[in-house]
């Protein structure tokens, strides 16, 4: 590093010269003795912290309890938070697992400390320490993408590791997206009308939606690589992550009694999440998406990510510990077939996958870019209304005005070029038009952006497209949702002042 | 293979492929919109600027700030903005680099017609950049150069009566600036970064025009206009943490041209913490010389201390301990004077049109 921040500069809101703080001198310590216990010989060296093994478990634990005691105890006071183990929870877990590090170690952290309850019946004895569950059972929720990765099958893998604890376990394939008898697969009634023949032509830039009826002879693997090819491979790996998540909340919410979904997303995974998203244009509900108790809509489930203190390296090593196997790559920058759309220097095809490889890359000349950045994404916050309109494709809450604002900001046609501000259009939306029959008004920003570009020479034929049925089923209520704007003018006559007033 | 027509009109062929939009546009076509993009920009809500006013471009002879001076101008006239416009450059007193640059900044004047102010960092300070990199060496340098071409842009304004400054900072500086101030957790500065006028109380106001133009939309812009212009990277610029951040947004922007203005649009969404906020410090002035300051003495004040007492790189940790009493013989800044509020000349020709 060759330069750093004058300190307490903030005269400005803007200097020439913005950069990494320089890092602090090193203390001086003995790396061979343990840090924490001062005894024992040092076992690992993590961010110029030497632990021995135990010590090790401990500091990771800590972090573990510190981020999962809060939301199961809403209204305890802040200080006694992670020192008391929360009270018996009245549903059941949901446990996502991919196989990863992270969900992995969280299974394992969970089962070891006696969260969960075993499948035994054994009873707690207090008299010898031991601790009462906090959940009395949980599931084990795995989602396969080897149809669309290519990648090994790892059903039977996670589906060992959950039974060997005494877990239940659904196993869900990404496909499954496109199996109108998923619900009733997990035990829920179906209660919405056959969206499955919704489908969507990516040759138009309003990416017009029809119904039509679903063709017996394509499987739900053809209908989901259909829709993967018909994107540019940059968006692919988005589309593959809001299957991922709309696929384990339909879990959370059609599996009995669920109180609590938990992901293991590490620390890592989380600092990626803000630069990416940030990429995508997904800054608005950025802040729900790292948080770890968010409230599934219509639900009382909470979605919490207890792993978001602890980096992917650091829980690959408790799985090394515990001889637990993991496998960390998704694979889903390799989805469908090669566009001729650039990469990136690396290799990498999305944005996600580039912010990987940087945040990897940089962590190794700044070790604290991880926590750096999830600090600074810890203190987002969301300021709209969970309340309002949903994306139909990221099931997020959609920003008012703000395609309005990339209509002016990126034209892409101009009625009068020298009026002051036309009608602003994007790529052919008019951002004022309140069009049924189309899919991108109904989309959030970073959706449309993902979406918008399904080229037309990745498309065949008619260029129709099959969308999952969640999607078609939110575009059909969100068509029939009457807008604020809309009921507003329809009583404007009566109202006598202003909200705000 | 024929060649493509315009994506916008339809009828010319189309010369280029806008970087922002993927779009394939005629010459014609990619002025008008990159000109009304800028328009829009400058006239979003109640508009950045206000008839009458006086308007400063911070003018480094390099590619934003050609090319703002001619949009600028271009559209003040298109669309009787009414703004009195001077060209304002700051001379950091680097040999080979910006006596160059500087060269374009005088045909700009010749050129559009507009009154050009060059103050110096020598004239200000006493110090010249290529003196205080002798004394600090390479290393940290570009703070004392941050910080002291922030304050000389706003004295040289000052001494113009110039109620506004604009720059050229572009949509790529916008989203690169966005990745830092995460990357590095300022929080502060990743809400006040994004805003595309600022003035604090006792500051002159800033604005960025070309906030969401792409870097590669304005060289293309100079390059169909002839505009000339001059490399500002500076020799003494160190391959710093930010050097990362550009290089990575490159590469963003390699897979998803849309990915620069997709940031920014985060950024504007970004909405912090009220405890974040509360937690920034009051402005005040510096009590040496006048100048906005986070504390009792401004940075320049102190970081020209530390030059004056003889300090290498030590001379960036010169703390608030040496306040009340400048040492002998040391140089000071002089006193910061707020120009008039109220832009008598605009007022008087507004006047004078109604008299007409």
């Amino acid at each position: 590093m060759s330069c750093g921040n004058p300190e307490g500069a903030v005269e400005g809101e803007e200097k020439e010269e913005v950069l990494m703080p320089t890092s602090r001198p090193v203390r001086r310590v003995d790396k061979a003795i343990c840090n924490r216990c001062k005894k024992a010989k040092t076992s690992f060296i993590f961010r110029q912290g030497a632990y021995c093994s135990p010590c090790y478990e401990i500091s990771l634990r800590s972090r573990f309890i510190r981020q999962l005691h809060p939301p199961l105890r809403p209204g305890a006071v802040k200080s006694t938070l992670t020192l008391y183990r929360p009270v018996v929870q009245s549903g059941q877990a949901l446990i996502a697992v991919s196989g990863g590090a992270g969900s992995v170690a969280m299974l394992d952290m969970l089962m070891s400390r006696g969260y969960i309850s075993r499948s035994d019946g054994a009873a707690t004895n207090r008299t010898k320490g031991q601790k009462e569950a906090v959940w009395d059972k949980a599931t084990v929720v795995y989602v396969e993408f080897a149809s669309v990765t290519g990648r090994d099958e790892r059903t039977e893998d996670i589906r060992k590791l959950s039974e060997d604890r005494g877990l239940g376990f659904i196993g869900l394939k990404v496909e499954d997206v496109y199996d109108a008898g998923l619900v009733s697969w997990l035990g829920g009634s179906e209660r919405n009308a056959d969206t499955s023949g919704v489908k969507v032509n990516f040759q138009q830039p309003n990416l017009p939606v029809s119904q039509e009826p679903t063709t017996s002879n394509t499987t739900p693997v053809e209908r989901l690589q259909s829709l993967l090819a018909s994107l540019p491979p940059a968006s692919r790996p988005s589309l593959l992550s809001h299957i991922l998540d709309h696929l384990l909340t339909l879990a959370a919410l059609t599996l009995p009694n669920v109180s609590q979904l938990l992901l293991g997303e590490t620390a890592t995974r989380l600092a990626q999440r803000v630069i990416s998203g940030t990429a995508l244009g997904r800054g608005w509900t950025l802040p729900l998406e790292l948080s770890n108790s968010f409230t599934l809509p219509d639900s009382q489930i909470v979605r919490m990510k207890p792993m978001k203190e602890i980096s992917v390296k650091e829980a690959a090593l408790w799985c090394r510990i515990h001889g637990l196997e993991t496998v960390n790559y998704r694979g889903w920058d390799d989805v469908g077939p090669k566009g001729k759309e650039g990469r990136a220097k690396g290799g990498a095809a999305s944005l996600e996958a580039l912010t990987e490889q940087f945040i990897a890359g940089l962590s190794t000349t700044h070790p604290s870019t991880v926590s750096t950045i999830n600090r600074t994404g810890d203190k987002l916050v969301f300021p709209g209304d969970t309340s309002g309109p949903i994306c139909p494709l990221c099931e997020m809450p959609t920003e008012p005005d703000a395609m309005r604002w990339k209509a002016r900001t990126a034209l892409t046609s101009l009625t009068d070029p020298h009026s002051s501000l036309g009608s602003p259009t994007i790529a052919g939306i008019h951002t004022g038009d309140s069009t049924h029959d189309n899919f991108a008004p109904t989309l959030c920003y970073a959706c449309l952006t993902t979406l918008s570009g399904g080229a037309t020479d990745r498309t065949t034929g008619d260029g129709m497209v099959n969308l999952p049925p969640w999607v078609g089923q939110r575009v059909s209520t969100s068509q029939r949702m009457v807008a604020r704007e809309q009921m507003r003018e329809e009583i404007a006559d009566f109202l006598l002042a202003t909200e705000e007033e | 293979m024929a060649p493509s027509p315009c994506s916008l009109c339809h009828t010319a062929r189309a010369l280029v492929k806008r970087p922002k939009t993927g779009q394939q546009v005629c010459k014609s076509c990619f002025y008008s919109v990159f000109e009304t993009e800028v328009h829009n920009t400058i006239t979003e809500g109640q508009g950045i600027f206000h008839r009458g006013e006086k308007v400063a471009i911070g003018a480094s002879g390099g590619k934003d700030s050609t090319v703002l001076a001619h949009v600028l101008t271009l559209l003040n006239q298109r669309y009787d903005y009414g703004l009195d416009l001077y060209l304002l450059s700051i001379d950091e007193g680097i040999t080979g680099y910006r006596d160059d640059s500087l060269e374009t900044v005088k045909q700009n004047q010749v050129e559009y017609g507009l009154p050009l102010k060059i103050l110096s960092y020598n004239e200000l300070y006493g110090w010249t950049m290529d003196r205080i990199v002798e004394q600090v060496g390479r290393k940290n340098n570009c703070t004392f150069c941050g910080v002291f071409r922030r304050q000389a842009l706003d004295r040289g304004a000052a001494q113009l009566g110039i109620d506004h400054i604009v720059t050229g900072h572009n949509a790529d500086d916008m989203a690169e600036t966005v990745l830092m101030n995460i990357m590095r957790g300022d929080i502060a500065r990743l809400g006040r970064s994004m805003a595309l006028t600022t003035q604090s109380e006792d500051t002159i106001k800033r604005s960025k025009p070309f906030k969401y133009a792409y870097e590669k939309e304005i060289v293309m812009y100079a390059y169909f206009k002839k505009l000339t212009y001059f490399s500002t990277e500076c020799i003494y610029a160190p391959d710093a943490y930010r050097g990362h951040a550009r290089v990575f947004l490159k590469d963003l922007e390699a897979i998803r041209p849309s990915a620069i203005i997709d940031i920014i649009h985060s950024g504007e969404t970004f909405v912090l913490e009220q405890s974040v906020q509360k937690g920034l410090k009051e402005m005040q002035t510096c009590l040496r010389c006048g100048y906005i300051s986070s504390n009792d003495l401004c940075k320049a004040c102190a970081l020209l201390e530390g030059l004056e007492a003889g300090l290498d790189r030590s001379a960036l940790k010169q703390g608030q301990s040496t306040l009340s009493v400048v040492p002998e013989g040391h140089r000071i800044i002089p006193r910061f004077e707020r120009p008039v509020p109220i832009a008598v000349e605009g007022i008087e020709r507004a006047v004078q049109s109604l008299a007409l």
